[in-house]
């Protein structure tokens, strides 16, 4: 059975890194992934995008584009990327919010307040 | 112990010991992180159970990490890479089922004797520390720290400079001295000081997952896994060396800085030394599994002794243990069992119920966890982020937190790069605060006068051995120039 694994160097230090180098001798490095800086830093905009946009466009849309960036970025074409990010996002706001009971507004903030307002659901002000 | 506490346990237990499995069986995120997003799961959950799933996510990647380093001779976790020198070689003569069941086995009579020793030290401990002032805290304090960097770190250097980097974090926030703000740079948010959580996910989660975009690749062969149960004979072979590294884990964990692959490290070379046929080593013995993997366990339980008897982490995932201590506002030591000796019962019987769980896990269902193995990585690299972003932000509803773990993450794929170590990042953010605030204390017992502060019966001791420690490469590093 062939699989693939990233390097998983323990964190803990360089001593440990070295010793499973010495210890994996069958690794072979994929000239490919090595040396990308392009993946790295699209999953980093898309943390920053979270932290930028969760407060202003809801946290299940700033979710579903940090997974998108973060499956392209794992190597996944376009399509196959936004379904993983829809299954994801679906997902982890379940756990989230049944789970956890952390209450995630699902809108972004300025339509739910226009929404709750025209529903004339209780506590909700017009805008 | 009373049937209905158990049963409120064992829920804590199992979930704990599976996710520290899948933890320690998946690359990318590792114990002390996974810890550290449960932490505000766990703040819901009843002080005793919190703790109890948090132990057994920290136990279950021990264990989780030998299932990779028998069948790929890839560690999940750093101290199965001792394990994987005789286990995958084990497992190359079509013995990988026997090697990862004496692995199971003789972690989980590590585990069920260090409970008992845990048991029996941690309240004559906590007792000991009674009589401690708070220059003698601060003093273990400071050897804790220096421990880590001096002990098994091949690049003292580099892990004293990130120790100082942790402890520069740690200052930041509110001075609890005076009130003033320290190293805020006039941001209100930065005035509680910086969390623990996006500190720790965002070194070891997302820093992990940035360097792997960017690093090698591995394409391992996973050996078969065939007959599981050992025979009688193999078993008698492997209690000795389990009994044995029982004890030397035990005792190299609940020293300050005690790692568990220095604990497995110990062991191999002790089975080693001990073994009657010593050329079976380097072709796959029993006894150099059941060693290590037996000191790997009781290593990591043997950490909540100084924990829980003197508030001490040992290591990074004893330092997110202590968070938890301090989220549902429980001081580690004698004050814990004089107000709450319900909670460390509860603790213990949760520890032999995790190692229950974990042989329950792993031995039966050992061809779920290498199915787990075979996940590509493009859908296991964005669970990892976009779990890692979640939990921060579940856990404080802070962008602010969201965009710190950006920022550590960054800093922990760069420092990868440079080959920096992070542990001791943590260690200084974490036990910065506890030095400061003891050393500020004795400070005042003693109205700001030094001497008076050596003459505390462990001060002058303590600081000669962390003399010693920082002194002795230097003194080593003399001696071959002299002798070269």
């Amino acid at each position: 059975m062939q699989i693939v694994l990233v390097d998983n160097k323990h964190p803990a230090g360089a001593a440990d890194a070295d010793c499973v180098a010495e210890c994996a001798p069958d690794c072979v490095a994929d000239a490919a992934a090595a040396g990308r800086l392009g993946p790295a830093l699209l999953t980093l905009s898309g943390v920053l995008g979270f932290a930028l946009l969760a407060p202003v466009a809801g946290v299940a849309l700033s979710t579903w584009l940090l997974a998108l960036l973060a499956s392209y970025a794992a190597g996944n074409r376009l399509l196959p990327a936004a379904l993983l990010a829809c299954g994801l996002t679906l997902l982890l706001l379940a756990l989230f919010v049944l789970g956890l009971q952390v209450p995630f507004h699902l809108l972004p903030p300025a339509p739910s307040v226009w929404l709750g307002w025209i529903a004339g659901l209780p506590g909700s002000a017009a805008p | 112990m009373d049937l209905e506490l158990l049963l409120a346990l064992a829920g804590p237990a199992l979930l704990g010991a599976t996710l520290g499995t899948l933890v320690g069986v998946l690359p990318g995120i590792g114990p002390a992180a996974t810890m550290a997003l449960l932490l505000p799961t766990s703040f819901a959950l009843e002080p005793q159970a919190a703790i109890v799933l948090l132990c057994g996510v920290y136990f279950g990647a021990q264990y989780g990490s030998s299932t990779t380093a028998i069948l790929l001779n890839l560690p999940g976790e750093a101290s199965g890479v001792v394990t994987a020198q005789e286990g995958h070689r084990l497992a190359r003569q079509g013995r990988a089922g026997v090697a990862l069941a004496l692995a199971a086995l003789a972690s989980l009579l590590a585990g069920l004797i260090s409970a008992a020793l845990v048991a029996g030290l941690t309240p004559w401990l906590a007792r000991l520390a009674l009589g401690l002032g708070p220059a003698d805290v601060a003093a273990l304090v400071l050897l804790a720290a220096v421990a880590l960097v001096c002990i098994g770190q091949r690049q003292r250097r580099k892990a004293l400079a990130m120790l100082l980097l942790g402890l520069l974090i740690g200052l930041v926030g509110t001075d609890f001295g005076g009130g003033a703000p320290r190293f805020t740079f006039g941001l209100a948010k930065l005035r509680d000081g910086i969390g623990l959580v996006p500190l720790i996910v965002g070194l070891f989660g997302l820093g992990e997952v940035l360097a792997s975009h960017t690093g090698l690749r591995a394409g391992s062969r996973i050996a078969p896994i065939g007959r599981l149960w050992p025979r009688r004979s193999e078993l008698q072979a492997s209690l000795a060396p389990a009994l044995r590294g029982t004890g030397v884990g035990f005792l190299v964990g609940m020293l300050p800085g005690g790692k568990t692959l220095l604990a497995s490290m110990m062991s191999l070379a002790l089975e080693r030394r001990v073994a009657r046929d010593r050329a079976q080593y380097g072709h796959g013995a029993l006894s150099g599994v059941a060693g290590p993997e037996a000191a790997n366990n009781a290593s990591a339980q043997a950490g909540l002794v100084p924990l829980i008897g003197l508030g001490l982490p040992g290591n990074p995932a004893m330092a997110v243990l202590l968070g938890a201590f301090m989220l549902h506002g429980i001081a580690p030591g004698a004050v814990m069992f004089e107000r709450t000796p319900e909670l460390f019962e509860a603790i213990i019987w949760g520890m032999v119920l995790a190692n229950l769980a974990l042989i329950v896990l792993n031995l039966p269902l050992i061809g779920l966890w290498v199915r787990v193995l075979a996940l590509p990585l493009g859908l296991l690299t964005p669970l990892i982020v976009v779990i890692s972003v979640l939990g921060v932000y579940a856990q404080s509803r802070l962008p602010f937190d969201v965009l710190l773990l950006a920022l550590f993450g960054l800093l922990g794929y760069l420092l990868r790069k440079a080959d920096y170590p992070l542990a001791p990042i943590v260690f200084g953010a974490v036990l910065g605060p506890i030095f400061e605030d003891n050393l500020r204390r004795a400070f005042m017992h003693a109205r700001g006068d030094g001497l008076e502060l050596l003459a505390q019966p462990l001060v002058l001791p303590v600081l000669g051995v962390v003399l010693l420690m920082l002194l002795w490469p230097l003194w080593a590093g003399w001696r071959r120039w002299r002798s070269a």
